[in-house]
């Protein structure tokens, strides 16, 4: 067996649906746009798909991911990124969101003893740390890198991850099909494609005010299924 | 020509604003204002809070244009109240193939003063490109309420958008950083991003806890607005982004998030400022 393969086995491992990430309890907003009429097929789930969920991964996630990766066994440096990440998160919910689905993944790889996670979950394990470390680019930078992928296998894992929770979140919601579904996801390929061929953005930054508004918007109408 | 070889004209400026309370009367200490920088003299309403000067920024040029660089520091003394707001909107010309405006505003605010910066919408013309950055630095004590908002303005309309708008809004308090929103932006991605919305929109309160509610159901009260509220209660700050459908409901949601967040701050409903 060579590396090569052993790494795509493991960067197919992580990116699996079936992976106990925590993804599965948010929707980027999707809910209340749906909840509000504001989304109603499988266009319009496209659309937001495209033009707010893949853009905020790539200029806000993607360089934090992309630091955490170059910094992974450096807990002072990571924690440093994920300060920054937490200064950057100006919407809280979706930086509640992305500190629970970081400290879901990172407390499965310390349980599955991947080299660097159980240092860093002790790391942050702290009351004053609780609410401000442990972001989800963060963790899947220095995990991807604990996995031993590379930088572009490790995003590429991120990218399939954020795009599979979203599209699982609108199939929940009842808004696709399974077919759809598939139809969304290979109609956004060639985007993501882009996004990952393109340089990482050097400073992180994020506009994409509405899914994020709606992400922050607590609806009052329906029960919620998705805590965004 | 090319936009490597164009001759720069950039017009590098830097304007001073220090306000301070004497006798519970906030008063204009020293203002360094070279043009393009203009404003009036500073006035008083009686309802507002701890003798609250209000101050018009104007510009005496019509605008931001090509590779202007324009630089203001605000400072804002303990116990004092500043009302720092212009008398338009910022027209943010077509660049004309020249490297972008930049317009960056320094606050700081000592320990007890308050300092409400809002700004009216920059209109960010076709062909127009915007670095603008606001960083404020808070003493332990200090409040700040500050806007920001932009609306797209195509006067030939040839379907042509803004060029670039990048934005980097910072907070410190007690010099310790508690916030960075930060974006860049292309002017061809704004309605995809926006969701088809022509004009958005922040409002922050950093300082005090107490607006969001109300802010919020402001916002909500509104037909063409879009809203949500980011509640950081652990750094004592409240965000509230919004989307609007024209610049006159951007206009309006501006004044109403405003006077209901100083309804909450201070128990009193402002004046109405004449634009």
């Amino acid at each position: 067996m060579t590396e090569t393969t052993l790494s795509l086995i493991r960067l197919l491992h992580v990116s699996d649906s079936a992976f106990p990430s925590g993804a599965f309890a948010f929707s980027s907003g999707l809910e209340t746009l749906v909840n509000e009429g504001r989304i109603t097929d499988a266009a319009s789930i496209h659309d937001v798909l495209t033009g707010q969920i893949l853009p905020r991964w790539a200029s806000f996630d993607r360089p934090f991911l992309h630091a955490a990766h170059m910094a992974a066994g450096d807990i002072a440096r990571l924690k440093e990124i994920d300060a920054r990440c937490h200064l950057q998160n100006s919407a809280d919910r979706l930086a509640e969101a992305a500190r629970r689905i970081g400290r879901s993944i990172l407390s499965v790889h310390a349980r599955i003893a991947t080299p660097g996670a159980a240092e860093y979950r002790a790391a942050i394990d702290t009351p004053q740390m609780r609410d401000m470390a442990g972001h989800e680019p963060v963790v899947q930078g220095l995990v991807g890198a604990g996995l031993g992928l590379s930088l572009a296998q490790t995003e590429l894992s991120a990218l399939h991850s954020t795009t599979l929770a979203f599209i699982s979140a609108a199939v929940r919601l009842g808004r696709l099909g399974a077919i759809e579904a598939q139809g969304v996801l290979s109609s956004a390929a060639t985007q993501m494609a882009e996004i990952l061929d393109a340089p990482a953005p050097k400073r992180a930054g994020a506009f994409s005010p509405f899914a994020e508004i709606a992400a922050l918007r607590r609806s009052t109408a329906h029960a919620s299924l998705f805590a965004t | 020509m090319t936009v490597a070889n164009a001759p720069s004209l950039a017009r590098t400026v830097r304007g001073e604003l220090s306000f301070a309370s004497i006798a519970g009367r906030t008063h204009l200490m020293r203002q360094l204002t070279p043009h393009p920088f203009h404003i009036t003299r500073p006035f008083h309403h009686p309802c507002d809070p701890q003798g609250m000067a209000t101050l018009y920024l104007q510009s005496s040029s019509g605008g931001i244009y090509g590779d202007d660089d324009l630089a203001l520091c605000v400072r804002v003394e303990p116990g004092a109240a500043v009302h720092l707001t212009t008398q338009a909107s910022t027209v943010v010309h077509d660049a004309r193939g020249r490297v972008g405006a930049r317009q960056t505003v320094t606050a700081t605010i000592a320990e007890g003063g308050l300092l409400e910066y809002l700004p009216d919408p920059a209109i960010l013309m076709a062909g127009s490109k915007l670095t603008t950055r606001v960083h404020a630095h808070l003493d332990e004590g200090a409040t700040l309420l500050m806007a920001d908002a932009q609306l797209c303005h195509d006067p030939d309309g040839l379907g042509r958008s803004f060029e670039t708008l990048e934005s980097d809004i910072s907070l410190t308090v007690a010099g310790k950083p508690l916030l960075l929103d930060r974006f860049e932006l292309n002017g061809a991605d704004w309605l995809t991003r926006t969701g088809g919305y022509r004009c958005a929109g922040m409002m922050l309160v950093a300082g005090d806890l107490r607006a969001g509610g109300a802010m919020l159901e402001a916002a909500n009260s509104l037909s063409g607005v879009y809203a949500g509220v980011s509640h950081l209660a652990a750094r004592k700050i409240t965000l509230l982004r919004f989307l609007a459908e024209d610049g006159v409901a951007l206009s309006r949601a501006l004044k109403t998030i405003w006077a209901a967040a100083r309804l909450a701050l201070t128990g009193q409903i402002p004046a109405a400022r004449r634009k």
